[in-house]
Formats: C-alpha cells, sequence, structure tokens
C-alpha cells in the first residue's frame, strides 16, 4: 500500500478510529491490531512475502530468548551468529544472488572457465532491508546487553512490522521502538496534530517536489546522449531534489503516522542540502542508516580509533557497504566510495566535527563564507547522485562527460519553469524553517493564530493538488 | 482526542469549503474573461482529436477555424462545440473528425482514464457547467475529485492563452513510420465484434443532436490514414459506417481513410506530417467547396 494513494487514505483513518476508539485503554488489543493492521499494509503488495516477515519475526524472536538465557559467551555467539546468517541470508539471496552469480561468472569467463550457473528470476520483497536491519539491532543489542528480550511475541512482531516505517525507514532500534510497545499510550493531542504536519509536508515533498522531479529527471537520465550539459547539468539537479523529496518525503509521513499512533520514531532527514561539508551532510542525510552502520559496524570495526590507515580503511568499509545497502549494482558501491573520498579529508584534518549546529543559526541568511561551503557541498551530492540514478558506470562516466562539456553554458533543451519554481519555492520553505524538527513545524504560531497556520495547509494542499506529478513507486522501495 | 476529530472536521470542512470557492470562483471568472469569440468570417470549427489536429492547416482556409487536440474524447468536443456556437453565432458548419477507431472500447480511457482526465479536466474545465462536472464526475469520481483542484490555477491560464489551449493544428515534423510499420507488421486485425466505447457514441449523439437543434452541419471526417493502418481496422468499417447512416442520418460523412496518399506525407500510421497536412489541406478545401461549406467568396 502506498502512502500517497487513495486506499491508504481509507486504511488509516480505519486504523486510527479503532485503535483509540475501539480498543483504548488494552494495550494487548491496540499492538494486536497494529500487528493485523502492518501485515494488511505490507500484504497489499503481495502477500507472500508476508511469510519472510513471519519467519524472521519467530527467528530473532526465539533467538533473542535464547541469547538472554544463555550464560556462555561461545553459545550466544553462535545464536547471534545464526541470527545474522539468516537475517543476511534471506537479503543475500533475494537481493543479491544475481549480481555475486554474475561477476563471478565475468570473473570465471576472464579466467578462461565458464560457469554454468542461472540467474534467477527473483523478485525483490520490498522493504527487505529495512526490516532485516531493524531485526539484526534486536539480537546484537541483547547479545551486547544493552536490551531484555521481550517475552511477549505479539510486541515483537507489531515492532518488526510497524507499517509506517516497515518499508522504507526509519530504520529503527529496538531500544527505542520496542519499550513503545509496552507502555500504555495516551491520545497527545499537540504531537497528534504535530504529526498530521508531518504527514502534509511530507506528500508535499513525495506528491510535488519528488513526482514533478521524477518526470524530468527520468527523461534526461534515459536519453542523455541526445542531451547537452546544461540539460544534464538539470537531469542531475532534478534527481537530486527527486531522491531528496521521495525519501526524506515517506520518512516525514513514517513519523507523522507513527505520531498519530503514539509513537516517536527517530529523525531520518535534517535538510541535508544546507550542509557546509560532507561529514555534516551524512549526519543529515537517512540518519538511520548512518547511525546503524556507525554503531553496529564502524565502531565494532575500531572506529577512528587506531591508526590513520584504520581510519581510512574503516571509512571505506562503512560508505562502500552503504553503498552496497542501496542495491546490487556497481554504481552503488562507486557511489559509496566516491562519498568515503569526500569525507576522507575531513576525517584526516579531524575536522569531521565541525559543523554540529544548524546552518546560520539565529540568521536569516548564511555568512558569505557558509554559502560557499553549502554550494560546494551540494555540488559534490549532486555529482554523486549522478552514480546513484545511472544505469551503470559508464552511463555515469558518459553523463558526466556529457555534463562538463562546452555545451554547459547554452540554454537548456528542457527547462520546465514551473518545477524549478516549486523547487525554489521548496528550498526557501526550509530553509526558512531549517531549525525545526520538520518544515511544518510550528511553535510559535501553535499559539496565536490559527487562521494563519490553516491558511498555509490549504495552500499546501492546493500545490499538492494541483501540482502533483503522476504517481510513482517510492525509490526506496527497491532497496 | 474529541478536540482532535472536531479540529480535524473542521478542518475538512473549511478546506472543502475553500476549494469549492476557488473552483467556482476560478471557473466563472474564466468563463467571463475567456476570448471565446472568434473572427467573424468563422464559418467552420474543426473539433476532434489528433487525427483532424494533425490533418488541416486552418491558416490555409479562411473561414475554417482548427480547433481539434490530441486525445479529446467526444465529451470534450461537445462542450467545445456548445460554447463555441453559443458565443459565435455565425458558426454555420461543424467538422468533427470521426476515425473507425473513435468507436472502440478503449476509447472509453479518453474520458474516463486518469492519465487523459488529469489533463484533459483542466483544459476544459472553464466550460463546464454543475450538469457536465456531475456527469463527468459519475463517470470516474476519484478521478474527478483528485483533478479538480488543479482546474484553479489552470482556469487562468487557459484564460492568458486563449484558443490554442482548446486545440489548433499541429505542424508535426516527426518521422516515425518507419519505426511504426516495423513495430505493426504482423499485428492481427481488430475483431469484427470488438466492444465499442458507449461514452464516444453518447456524446457523438449529443453532438448531432445539438448540431439538429441549431440548424448547423455536421460534417464527419476521417482523415487519411495508412494502409497498414486501414487494414487493422478493415474490419469495423462497415459498423462506423452503418452507426453514422442510422444515427446520425443527416450528417455528411467524409470518408478519406484510405485516400492514396505516399509515405513521405505521414508522420506515423495514423498522423499527417505537416506535408501531409499541406496537401490534404488542398483536398479538403475542395470539398468542402464542392459541398457548398464555403463560400469562395468570403
Amino acid at each position: 500500500m502506498l502512502f500517497n494513494s487513495l486506499d491508504f487514505a481509507i486504511f488509516l483513518p480505519i486504523v486510527f478510529i479503532l485503535y483509540w476508539f475501539v480498543f483504548q485503554g488494552n494495550l494487548r488489543l491496540q499492538n494486536l491490531l497494529l500487528l493485523a493492521a502492518s501485515y494488511i499494509f505490507y500484504g497489499w503488495w503481495d502477500w507472500r512475502f508476508l511469510s519472510l516477515i513471519v519467519f524472521s519475526t519467530l527467528v530473532d524472536f526465539g533467538i533473542g530468548l535464547a541469547i538472554s538465557s544463555e550464560k556462555s559467551d561461545t553459545r550466544r555467539k553462535t545464536l547471534l551468529g545464526i541470527s545474522i546468517i539468516v537475517n543476511l541470508g534471506f537479503l543475500g539471496f533475494f537481493k543479491y544472488y544475481n549480481f555475486f552469480l554474475e561477476n563471478f561468472r565475468s570473473a570465471f569467463s576472464i579466467a578462461g572457465y565458464e560457469l554454468n550457473a542461472n540467474s534467477l528470476n527473483i523478485i525483490l520483497p520490498v522493504g527487505i532491508s529495512f526490516y532485516t536491519f531493524q531485526t539484526l539491532s534486536y539480537t546484537i543489542d541483547i547479545y551486547r546487553r544493552q536490551l531484555t528480550p521481550t517475552k511477549n511475541l505479539v510486541d515483537f512482531a507489531a515492532f518488526v512490522s510497524f507499517f509506517p516505517q516497515l518499508v522504507a525507514g526509519p530504520i529503527e532500534r529496538a531500544t527505542n521502538l520496542l519499550p513503545q510497545f509496552y507502555t500504555k499510550r495516551k491520545f497527545n493531542y499537540p504531537l497528534a496534530v504535530d504529526g498530521m504536519r508531518q504527514i502534509l509536508w511530507g506528500l508535499f515533498k513525495k506528491v510535488v517536489i519528488a513526482d514533478n522531479c521524477a518526470e524530468y529527471a527520468n527523461l534526461i537520465f534515459n536519453n542523455s546522449e541526445i542531451y547537452g550539459g546544461s540539460t544534464l547539468f538539470l537531469g542531475a539537479l532534478f534527481f537530486t531534489f527527486q531522491i531528496y523529496g521521495d525519501f526524506s518525503g515517506y520518512s516525514d509521513i513514517a513519523i507523522g503516522t507513527a505520531r498519530l499512533f503514539g509513537f516517536d520514531l527517530m529523525r531520518n532527514f535534517a535538510y541535508p542540502y544546507f550542509s557546509r561539508d560532507i561529514a555534516e551532510f551524512w549526519r543529515r542525510w537517512h540518519i538511520s542508516l548512518s547511525t546503524w552502520f556507525r554503531d553496529y559496524l564502524y565502531i565494532p570495526l575500531g572506529g577512528s580509533r587506531g591508526g590513520t590507515w584504520m581510519k581510512v580503511r574503516n571509512t571505506f568499509i562503512i560508505f562502500i557497504i552503504s553503498g552496497f545497502w542501496h542495491g546490487a549494482n556497481w554504481t552503488f558501491i562507486f557511489w559509496g566510495a566516491l562519498n568515503a573520498v569526500y569525507f576522507l579529508p575531513l576525517l584526516l584534518t579531524n575536522q569531521n566535527r565541525n559543523h554540529l549546529d544548524a546552518t546560520a543559526e539565529g540568521r536569516l541568511f548564511p555568512t558569505f563564507s557558509e554559502f560557499l561551503k553549502i554550494t560546494l557541498t551540494f555540488s559534490l551530492t549532486v555529482l554523486a547522485w549522478i552514480f546513484f540514478r545511472a544505469e551503470h558506470l559508464s552511463h555515469a562516466f558518459r553523463y558526466i562527460g556529457g555534463l562538463l562539456s562546452a555545451s554547459l553554458v547554452e540554454k537548456p533543451a528542457i527547462l520546465p519553469w514551473p518545477t524549478l519554481l516549486l523547487i525554489g519555492f521548496f528550498v526557501l520553505f526550509e530553509w526558512s524553517q531549517r531549525s525545526k524538527a520538520h518544515a511544518l513545524e510550528f511553535n510559535r504560531l501553535s499559539r496565536t493564530n490559527r487562521s494563519i497556520r490553516w491558511s498555509i495547509y490549504i495552500g499546501i494542499i492546493l500545490l499538492i493538488g494541483t501540482f502533483g506529478g503522476s504517481q510513482q513507486q517510492f525509490i526506496y522501495f527497491q532497496f | 482526542m474529541k478536540s482532535f476529530i472536531s479540529n480535524c472536521l473542521i478542518f475538512s470542512i473549511v478546506l472543502l469549503g475553500s476549494l469549492s470557492l476557488l473552483t467556482i470562483a476560478s471557473n466563472y471568472i474564466g468563463h467571463l474573461l475567456f476570448p471565446f469569440e472568434l473572427p467573424k468570417h468563422t464559418r467552420t470549427v474543426i473539433l476532434g482529436n489528433s487525427h483532424p489536429e494533425c490533418a488541416i492547416n486552418d491558416d490555409e482556409i479562411p473561414t475554417v477555424v482548427n480547433l481539434a487536440q490530441s486525445g479529446t474524447a467526444y465529451y470534450y468536443d461537445y462542450l467545445k462545440l456548445r460554447e463555441l456556437t453559443a458565443r459565435n453565432p455565425q458558426i454555420r458548419n461543424v467538422i468533427l473528425g470521426y476515425s473507425y477507431h473513435d468507436l472502440e472500447k478503449n476509447m472509453d480511457d479518453w474520458l474516463v482514464g486518469e492519465s487523459k482526465l488529469k489533463y484533459k479536466l483542466r483544459n476544459h474545465f472553464l466550460l463546464f457547467n454543475f450538469q457536465d462536472y456531475f456527469e463527468l464526475l459519475q463517470f470516474n469520481p476519484w478521478g474527478v475529485i483528485k483533478f479538480t483542484p488543479q482546474t484553479i490555477f489552470y482556469n487562468i491560464n487557459a484564460v492568458l492563452k486563449g484558443y490554442s489551449y482548446l486545440g489548433g493544428y499541429k505542424h508535426l515534423e516527426r518521422v516515425k513510420l518507419e519505426e511504426a510499420i516495423k513495430y505493426n507488421k504482423g499485428r492481427p486485425a481488430l475483431s469484427e465484434n470488438s466492444s465499442k466505447s458507449e461514452y464516444q457514441k453518447i456524446y457523438l449523439k449529443r453532438i448531432y443532436e445539438y448540431c439538429e437543434r441549431n440548424n448547423l452541419n455536421l460534417i464527419l471526417l476521417h482523415t487519411p490514414i495508412h494502409p497498414i493502418e486501414a487494414e487493422y481496422y478493415s474490419p469495423v468499417k462497415d459498423y462506423y459506417k452503418i452507426f453514422a447512416e442510422n444515427e446520425l442520418p443527416e450528417a455528411i460523412l467524409i470518408n478519406h481513410a484510405e485516400l492514396d496518399f505516399p509515405e513521405k506525407f505521414f508522420a506515423d500510421l495514423d498522423h499527417l506530417n505537416y506535408k501531409g497536412a499541406r496537401r490534404y489541406t488542398e483536398i479538403i478545401d475542395n470539398s468542402l467547396r464542392s459541398l457548398g461549406v464555403i463560400n469562395p467568396h468570403l
């Protein structure tokens, strides 16, 4: 079920009313309802893949309890190993089988051998990368003795499959989300209202910004050989806003929806395109994944401790794996590696934690130096997104070659003013709200002028109704 | 909780009220300001989809205005016709695109399918009255509701752009015939008993009745198509002809589908390019003169 579909517009109020009116006061029934709703939500795509989630849930529930009751370190480690193998095994099979097979086949072929194995026609289950990482965090945290396992299967299953964030995150930590399933929930008016606002802004980002940009990004990337540099630049720019609008829009809707049910999910985006360096960008982009890798991979590998070589090695490992997590294609691996290259100078000069505050905090405009830093960081990001969007590496290099040609200064062949103006409005609005958790958070106004707030909501709904692009699948579903 | 629900309800009412008000107001203003008047010497208006849109260059025939537009269902042609003739009493003749495919079932999509509805609703909204809107609402309620807010901005846009927003001759330069022939080679002909579009039939008859009531000459026109396309539609030719004879008996049917045109005149299998349009405009001009539709002294 897509967040931007009629199905969801009907589904959400029904679950909401049942949750707060029929099952209020009964935590068990509320969790059971959330579980049932989540399975319906997921099964809407393909009910067969529900078996994967159920299996993964049962395995991790059992292993979690077993690890907790086990005294022997060796056995605890073995149990954790089983959990990791099962979870990553599923992920590896569904997502990476054909990729590895193709690459092995090519490698053998170069060495003069023919590998007789056929590719499989595998459909990637929606959201598998997200819920796999979420369940992994559960068993790892229990192994580390940072979390007491739940004995209630319904609570655990609801945690794994919680529908607002099931298919595209934020990837929640068990330590944050699971205890919320144990706590009696009381309807929180400000939280719910703020949730509604965040849903509205998420819809705007997805339907207006991402879907409109997608139309031109697809057109230009799919026909990149016929366009000149300036059009290719616009194509990369459109994709830059498409992916941000699409993914952060999804996260906003997920967080807002969870709030309607009394849950607080972690923040996933913090205005990343206003970052002043790449380190700051990665603290603001897909925060739930970046911090997951930091806590469960980077730090166990040694983090920034040790010598320069260790730092460089760990940085590359994290970024490359992060790229590979996005998809089985060398383009994603290259994108990850390129970001590592961007990040490295900051790490080696100990400047990777320079910008921890909001950009131009307390001021309307950035200083000239801040502006230059933001522009440089944004440009590097746009360049990296070309690899992310390209069909294959040679396509990306050809695209960049075409972009950095003399035709970069010519008038673009495609110049969709309405979309560019919408992007301009979007950037200005987000800039004005950059110190808030999301762009429609109105702390001061909420106490004062309701008519201003409501006019803004109606204006945004009007923009959604007027400029809503053709409905597109969320990009991150494929990951 | 109660205040949340009541606030949501109040907001929904305010939202619905504001959007309705803006929609009605922009429709009213659009209708009021749209430059509906055609030149005084205009006697004939061309309506229909991309076939007449690309086939007749109205610059070459002074008393004719081509307002056909690609992807237009008869429903929208009816709205255009009603408004145009009410505002321009000098119009005496209506040429309406009437091709073999126009009655086929898949044409329903041109009216109720979301991909077309999205553009056609907003482009034609200033021609709607309440009854037209509620009629369309019955066919695809969710689609119509979803795309109605778009009309607020587009009504204003229509006023600024004028008639070019509703149609006009399209100078087609594309060269896709070879590709289309290759793609359609070996395609089995359409079944003789293929399903028909009830929507298209209803509104075609409504156009006919309107013309009858208002003493307008209705000319049904099939512009030239490539022999491969004519062959594909050949099983439904009889139905096409009989429908016109039985249901639209006073209308004049000009079927130029199989006119002998060289390949260089086609943009693809069913559209003429600008060279074909240049030639076809002469042909249709002569046809209309011989029918007495065009007065050479004007």
